[in-house]
């Protein structure tokens, strides 16, 4: 098993930032949310990144967004876990502002949310998906034990 | 790329191990939405265990720890006197409660 670290994106990090590899405008999202990087650790290679958004009055942290690097996606992917990991910390930084009343949240497409579900074990809240309570605790422990 | 063109490339189970694709709701539905949010966490939140809770103190307290630890400067934020009394008083009303039981059963 591969040692990761997931660390605030910084400033530097945007030039291996592409949308080939990471899909998505990165730079538009750090005005709203809080982003991470996830890498292997003592390497600059980005193989994750989360968008993540507080909603302190709720004691919510929801997932804005979350993506993959391409390589690591499918089939021919190199590092499994990515999405799971980064999840994990979703759920540990809420741990650490709110304690027990911590919740993560995650407002997903249609065709995925029964997958989110069976593959991380998140609860029906509406049309979002949560983890709070025991399967919070749940998913800390099996992505970053 | 676009979410469908992403689609014939990955499968759905795929993309949820891959993607949180951002997803836009009216002001209307995201009210409606985090009304139902509400309720179910409610839901969560009445059946929490003292040990669920307490759990999600202990960790609490950990991490602040390790990332207190793990910072270049001290964090002002994090007041872990004032934590740590709380959790470890839970902790103790948690004990105290289970040792009534336990001496309230009859032993023979």
């Amino acid at each position: 098993m591969a040692k990761a670290s997931i660390s605030p994106l910084e400033d530097t990090d945007f030039k291996q930032i592409t949308k080939k590899r990471y899909f998505f405008d990165w730079k538009k999202e750090k005005v709203a949310a809080e982003l991470f990087k996830l890498t292997l650790q003592g390497e600059s290679e980005i193989l994750g990144l989360l968008a993540l958004t507080d909603f302190p009055g709720e004691f919510r942290m929801q997932i804005h967004l979350l993506c993959v690097s391409r390589d690591n996606q499918g089939k021919g992917k190199k590092y499994d876990g990515i999405a799971g990991s980064l999840i994990a910390f979703a759920a540990r930084t809420a741990t650490v502002k709110d304690f027990d009343q911590a919740c993560i949240s995650l407002l997903p497409k249609t065709e995925l949310r029964a997958h989110y579900k069976s593959k991380y074990g998140m609860m029906d809240g509406g049309p979002q998906l949560f983890h709070e309570g025991a399967r919070l605790q749940a998913i800390i422990k099996k992505y970053l034990p | 790329m676009s979410y469908k063109k992403l689609l014939q490339e990955l499968s759905p189970q795929e993309l949820a191990e891959s993607f949180v694709f951002p997803v836009k709701l009216s002001a209307k539905q995201q009210k409606a939405a985090d009304l139902l949010l509400t309720e179910a966490r409610q839901k969560v939140r009445e059946k929490m265990t003292d040990t669920e809770k307490l759990t999600g103190r202990l960790m609490g307290l950990k991490f602040r720890m390790e990332d207190y630890f793990r910072a270049d400067k001290p964090n002002s934020e994090y007041s872990f006197g004032l934590n740590y009394i709380q959790t470890i008083s839970s902790l103790l009303n948690i004990g105290l409660g289970l040792f009534k039981r336990t001496v309230k059963e009859p032993c023979y």
